[in-house]
């Protein structure tokens, strides 16, 4: 049975967010080193571990690469909490979540280059990790309380919410953009294909605000 | 003997004053618009005539060989494919292996004795069985099907129309979890068969056009590493279906194959129009059931349907929006309401330099750098006008009314 070497760690996990032993990590190098005992050598690598930094011999058995499917995410970043995250089909070794294996997208940019701004999206850092991880999204009325701070926010996997450029309340936003606006007690979807979706995301977070379909009046 | 080269002449002609003399000339050839319910993909790809081999050389080696097939019946026995067979730990190769289906290649991803073994051209579906089982007996037991090794099939879509090959795409989509479910749900996380939908690329294809724009120029917009890869159309005239691991099991490829044939016979008999319709309606777990009978038949029995809300929910929804064309979605980027909650964010600097030195401003950097940030791009130009001046002269006057106290 063929066991990874340094080189090929390197490889695949260098420079990458994975999962080692079921513990978030990040590694910029895999080195060999022959272990105390002198009988073979042994793969070490450093993990950033608060503040500071520790030593592992690392069991390559024991590394995961970070799954996850295409969706909004909340991470806070400037102004922005959602944003759009996706996988890159190219040729690579890499297996560890970074920004050769995936990106990121703000779902915004389009309005604000439409203002003549550009639209900033974070690199991968731990916290943008973890929060990619939790994957955590507000209540409707915590995300209507949010955006008084942040121009954007995620309340689903397919759904965000952003301040709208049409009138004082909001615009709501499928991952293909945007399908409707919104008041805090109220959706209207101007994209009839996604009223069926949004009616489902407001049935299962038990939400019983109004859903208008334009297309209907 | 010298290959004699099949001359096309179209292209000659008689030059004017010179009466018989042929001489080459250029003649311009109006690129007629694509008709993507009739054009066929071997004609929007003109691909080198596909090496296939022959049911009478199958069938009397099949004999010779006593191969037999105990699956079926297929769901389109004279469908054409190709299939490409990673395995590591390859210590015999019989040497009958590379005079009937199969020659072997070597890939650099694999280790351990690692070899790739392709079907010499393409098959009919019918032979894969028999194929696969002479493959099989013809290496050391001991091979090694280890996460470097997976098992592609190529799929011939020359016969199909354009619009085909789009509802083949449309469809595949709505059962991609499915058919990862089928092959190996770990298989979705591999970075060499990445899901469709876990991409961008159909961010880029939000209407039928789009779609056929993207397909009609696949080598720029399509990567060799999605589950569903597109870009052999071009080479080929074949699309292929990374999902499936390394294994041995002959019966779970013939299905596979099988289930793929599937969804191209649905892509075939039916309309763009009637299969959007039909998709556009699905909302209820009964509805998608009914809707994989009719693509799979009794092939559905092979799919693992106990979820089917969450593997097609979201995929049919992706569908829903890839197929209408959202208006709303065009209205929000092309309306600028300046007293508007987005609007007001950008409204201070706007009014600093008011309406006039704005709409100026957005002039130039239409026509020198559409993606930088405009205030950045002002300021940067107030910092340094004659540079910018001699960089684009043609905006001179411009960037000095720009510039002006």
């Amino acid at each position: 049975m063929y066991t990874d070497t340094a080189d090929d760690l390197n490889k695949k996990y260098a420079g990458t967010y994975f999962w080692y032993n079921g513990e978030l990590v990040y590694a910029a190098e895999f080195q060999n080193r022959k272990s105390p005992e002198g009988a073979s050598d042994e793969i070490v690598t450093v993990f950033p571990h608060k503040n500071n930094e520790i030593l592992v011999v690392v069991n390559p058995d024991l590394i995961k690469p970070i799954e996850f499917e295409s969706a909004f995410f909340n991470i806070v970043y400037r102004n922005e909490m959602a944003f759009k995250l996706m996988r890159r089909a190219k040729r690579q070794n890499r297996k560890g979540l970074c920004n050769d294996t995936v990106f990121l997208l703000n779902p915004l940019a389009e309005l604000y280059a439409l203002f003549g701004k550009t639209a900033h999206t974070p690199s991968f850092a731990l916290d943008t990790v973890k929060n990619i991880i939790a994957s955590v999204f507000p209540t409707w009325p915590d995300a209507i309380q949010a955006l008084k701070t942040y121009h954007s926010v995620a309340v689903s996997p397919l759904f965000a919410l952003c301040r709208s450029s049409l009138d004082q309340n909001f615009l709501m936003l499928s991952m293909f953009g945007f399908i409707g606006k919104a008041t805090p007690d109220s959706i209207t979807i101007y994209h009839k294909p996604s009223y069926q979706e949004v009616r489902d995301y407001l049935t299962r977070s038990n939400n019983n605000m109004v859903l208008l379909n334009a297309s209907n009046t | 003997m010298p290959v004699i080269p099949n001359y096309n002449i179209a292209h000659l002609a008689v030059a004017p004053g010179q009466p018989g003399q042929l001489v080459e000339v250029q003649i311009s050839k109006k690129k007629s618009p694509i008709n993507i319910e009739q054009q066929l993909i071997r004609e929007v790809f003109p691909t080198p005539k596909s090496q296939y081999l022959s049911n009478i050389f199958l069938s009397s080696f099949c004999r010779e060989q006593k191969l037999n097939a105990v699956y079926k019946p297929y769901v389109d026995q004279k469908a054409l494919v190709g299939i490409e067979v990673e395995t590591e730990n390859v210590q015999f190769i019989g040497p009958n292996l590379s005079i009937g289906f199969w020659e072997v290649t070597e890939d650099g991803s694999l280790r351990n004795n690692g070899r790739e073994f392709k079907t010499r051209g393409a098959i009919p579906v019918a032979f894969t069985e028999r194929a696969l089982t002479h493959l099989f007996s013809n290496l050391n037991s001991s091979i090694d099907f280890s996460i470097r090794t997976s098992i592609h099939v190529h799929q011939d879509v020359r016969g199909m129309s354009l619009e085909q090959v789009i509802n083949l795409l449309l469809i595949y989509i709505t059962v991609e979890n499915l058919l990862f479910k089928f092959a190996g749900a770990n298989r979705r996380n591999s970075i060499y068969c990445v899901p469709i939908l876990d991409t961008n690329f159909l961010s880029n294809m939000q209407s039928k056009e789009k779609m056929v724009a993207t397909l009609s120029h696949i080598n720029g917009n399509w990567t060799k590493y999605t589950a569903l890869n597109l870009l052999p159309i071009a080479q080929f005239g074949s699309i292929e279906y990374r999902h499936m691991p390394g294994t041995a099991d002959i019966r779970k490829l013939v299905v596979w194959i099988d289930l793929l044939s599937a969804i191209k016979v649905h892509a075939y008999q039916t309309s763009y129009s009637a299969l959007v319709d039909s998709i556009v309606k699905l909302n209820t777990t009964s509805g998608y059931l009914a809707y994989l009978h009719d693509i799979f038949g009794e092939l559905v029995n092979y799919l693992d349907t106990t979820l089917l809300l969450s593997d097609m929910e979201k995929n049919v929804y992706y569908i829903k929006n890839c197929t209408l064309t959202n208006e709303f979605h065009r209205h929000v980027v092309s309306t600028i309401v300046p007293e508007s909650a987005f609007g007001k964010l950008f409204q201070t600097f706007r009014k600093e330099i008011g309406d006039a030195k704005w709409k100026i401003l957005m002039e130039i950097k239409a026509q020198i750098a559409p993606n930088t940030d405009t205030e950045e791009l002002y300021a940067a130009m107030r910092r340094r006008p004659n540079s910018y001046k001699e960089a684009y002269p043609t905006m001179a006057d411009k960037i000095n009314l720009l510039c002006a106290a």
